[in-house]
């Protein structure tokens, strides 16, 4: 069984949180857990604050398995210590960013209307140097002593450092969804060059949602990845070089895909949801999905067909962390601290991970929580048809890549389309 | 009396117009934008997917306003005609929709695997989602039409049936004993009557198909988009320096605006 490698270096190789769910406790972990640390009196003073305040959460609303874990599992608990979550759906998180943003032009430093935003990668990066965010917060609280925070996955967020002004909620890695009543196994593509050639014998069955969308981005990123020789190149800060090296080969690769895409690869999903009625319906063969636990949440609830399933590509796939954040001037900071804590409440996380619900990696590390932890861990995720084994996940994923190559890889999509 | 209405919406609307201009010319202290610069509109103007999407954008709201405007007044006459109630209930009964709404339901019904889709494939006509037309999502905009002029027509119908209601019906009488045909009595009586009415919602169905970002954003091609769309992808982009575009973009939207009201007012005073 793999343990996390030493964290100093920045090799991307390296199967960051989903290696921790198969960590077993060892004794000085178990140790921590059998003697939780005392609430410091600032803690104390923080909940008392928080008491009675309504924090008002800025999340993506795309998913309904989300939405229904927040408020049937996070309310609920928020509520028992006396804080009201206000759930607040957004289209895209750079709109919760631009709130911020907004409030800080007009001068407004307290009182703002974001308490705690889902957020990772570039619009951290972004709301971080516009100086939108609190720092130093996340790795006192009391529940952060179950994350792991000499990971690379934690300690930078897409190679920008996190420095404590974001707390962990989840963890995810990058799958890819067909239906096994028209794909048959054997047929799978298992990488970019092998779903171009599946493309042009099965034409118009393939797209992605159009960059900046998300998930776009990520599927051109990785195919970057494979046809500029693997990830191991894109490591470290952004070099120019790699960019103008790989760079004409993903546009070249696109050129070939664009005529056996779907609609003749002249438009595309403009998100997650509509590629999912796209593959619901029958127009497309394949979807992706980035919950640990595979599509079991989304088949339960009916929005994937029974015969969904789940598979990766041989070289791997990405896996991130993702996490919450203050704006500086929140109105409710404490409340706010408050819930990131509760976030990380292993029954939470738990809660979170079971395909039942959400389907969602951990944010912690069950090693530093205890071993009957871990095993409940194991119990959670009924790895089947729906939910690949962690192990294999851990085996074949690897880190995301500086920001600035998903800058070039959105801005060079829009050139390429025309 | 209008002076607090007009404080509001001169404060709120105006304010908000005058951001954009100095936030499109790259001023902005939070960003650290101090100085006047016009690199946003160049940018715009050397940009061929903006000349697209400002084509694009003309065009569906061109084409939106010209086919509801017809099939308003069509239905305007024909409901005039019937003059039943319940009838002009039943056709007044898309306005207070939304339009996200509408475009949802558009999509539900049009798309190649939507109900329409699924009905030709239960009738044999078809075989499957890739034998439907590709009504949605096209370069030409034309799910986005569709959905404007289902939406609009009702609207355009209401203004010209009330215009319709106080023309006065011995009008006709007379026009008609002094020998004029339908052509004639439609160009001399009833289109003087009904044309400030058409003209009207004319300007407000143009203005609206101009601005919308939801219907396009739902029906609408990834490449080309509307303006309003690409003026919206800037303003979300995580980039920040992407703002001023986003802002440019507005000011552009809002200049075609202005000059739509003027000609509006033109014409109206020329009369």
């Amino acid at each position: 069984m793999t343990r996390l490698r030493p964290t100093t270096s920045s090799f991307p190789l390296m199967a960051p949180l989903l290696t921790a769910l198969l960590v077993t406790a060892t004794p000085q972990s178990a140790a921590q857990a059998a003697a939780p640390a005392k609430p410091s009196a600032a803690w104390a003073a923080t909940e008392r604050a928080a008491r009675g305040q309504t924090v008002n959460f800025y999340m993506w609303g795309g998913s309904d398995n989300i939405n229904r874990y927040v408020d049937t599992v996070v309310a609920p608990a928020a509520r028992k210590l006396g804080l009201t979550v206000r759930r607040v759906p957004v289209t895209d998180t750079a709109q919760a960013v631009n709130k911020v943003l907004g409030e800080k032009r007009a001068g407004k430093v307290r009182g703002g209307s974001v308490d705690l935003i889902w957020i990772n990668g570039e619009n951290f990066r972004t709301a971080q140097q516009a100086g939108l965010l609190k720092t130093g917060w996340a790795e006192s609280l009391p529940n952060a002593r179950y994350v792991n925070w000499k990971s690379p996955a934690i300690r930078t967020d897409f190679g920008f450092p996190v420095n404590g002004s974001e707390s962990p909620w989840g963890s995810a890695q990058w799958q890819y969804v067909y239906d096994s009543a028209r794909v048959k196994p054997s047929e799978l593509p298992r990488s970019f060059a092998a779903l171009a050639a599946w493309a042009q014998r099965h034409p118009g069955r393939f797209t992605f949602p159009a960059p900046p969308n998300f998930y776009g981005n990520r599927f051109l990123r990785q195919a970057m990845f494979e046809l500029g020789g693997g990830p191991q190149g894109f490591a470290g800060p952004f070099r120019e070089a790699t960019w103008q090296r790989a760079s004409p080969k993903l546009w070249s690769y696109l050129d070939g895909l664009r005529p056996n895409m779907w609609r003749g690869g002249r438009t595309f999903p403009a998100d997650l949801p509509q590629l999912y009625t796209l593959f619901a319906n029958g127009e497309v063969d394949f979807a992706f999905v980035q919950n640990i636990g595979g599509v079991a949440a989304d088949v339960q609830r009916g929005l994937l067909p029974k015969t969904a399933r789940v598979y990766l590509f041989d070289a791997g796939t990405v896996s991130d962390t993702h996490f919450v954040a203050i704006p500086f001037n929140a109105a409710h900071a404490a409340g706010a601290q408050v819930l990131a804590n509760l976030l990380l409440r292993p029954d939470l996380q738990l809660a979170k991970l079971s395909g039942d619900t959400w389907g969602d990696g951990l944010g912690i590390d069950p090693g530093r929580v205890g071993p009957a932890f871990s095993a409940q861990v194991k119990a959670a995720l009924k790895v089947g048809p729906y939910t690949l084994d962690p192990a294999l996940l851990a085996r074949r994923s690897f880190s995301d890549v500086d920001a600035t190559y998903d800058r070039r890889v959105q801005d060079g999509f829009r050139a390429w389309l025309k | 009396m209008v002076a607090p209405a007009l404080l509001v919406t001169a404060g709120l609307f105006g304010g908000g117009l005058i951001l954009t201009v100095v936030q499109s010319v790259g001023v902005d202290p939070v960003l650290g934008g101090q100085k006047v610069t016009f690199a946003a509109y160049r940018t715009l103007a050397a940009d061929p997917a903006v000349r697209a999407s400002l084509l694009l954008t003309l065009g569906v709201a061109t084409l939106s306003t010209g086919l509801s405007a017809a099939l308003g007044t069509a239905l305007a006459l024909l409901l005039r005609r019937a003059g039943r109630a319940r009838l002009r209930f039943l056709a007044g009964l898309t306005l207070p929709v939304p339009h996200v709404l509408a475009a949802t339901l558009v999509l539900l019904t049009l798309s190649q695997s939507g109900l329409l889709s699924r009905v030709t494939a239960a009738l044999g006509l078809t075989r499957g989602p890739q034998d439907f037309p590709a009504l949605l999502f096209d370069p030409l905009g034309v799910g986005v039409v569709l959905e404007l002029v289902w939406k609009e027509t009702p609207f355009v119908a209401l203004l010209v049936l009330a215009a319709l209601t106080r023309l006065d019906g011995r009008l006709h009488d007379v026009a008609r004993s002094l020998g004029a045909g339908r052509a004639a009595r439609f160009r001399q009586v009833t289109w003087p009557a009904i044309r400030p009415a058409l003209l009207t919602a004319c300007v407000l169905v143009f203005a609206f198909a101009l601005g919308t970002v939801e219907v396009p954003l739902l029906l609408g091609a990834t490449s080309p988009t509307t303006l309003s769309v690409l003026a919206y992808q800037a303003f979300t982009d995580t980039d920040l320096g992407r703002r001023p575009l986003a802002m440019a973009l507005s000011t552009v939207l809002a200049g075609l605006g202005a000059l739509l009201l003027w000609a509006y007012v033109r014409t109206g005073s020329s009369r």
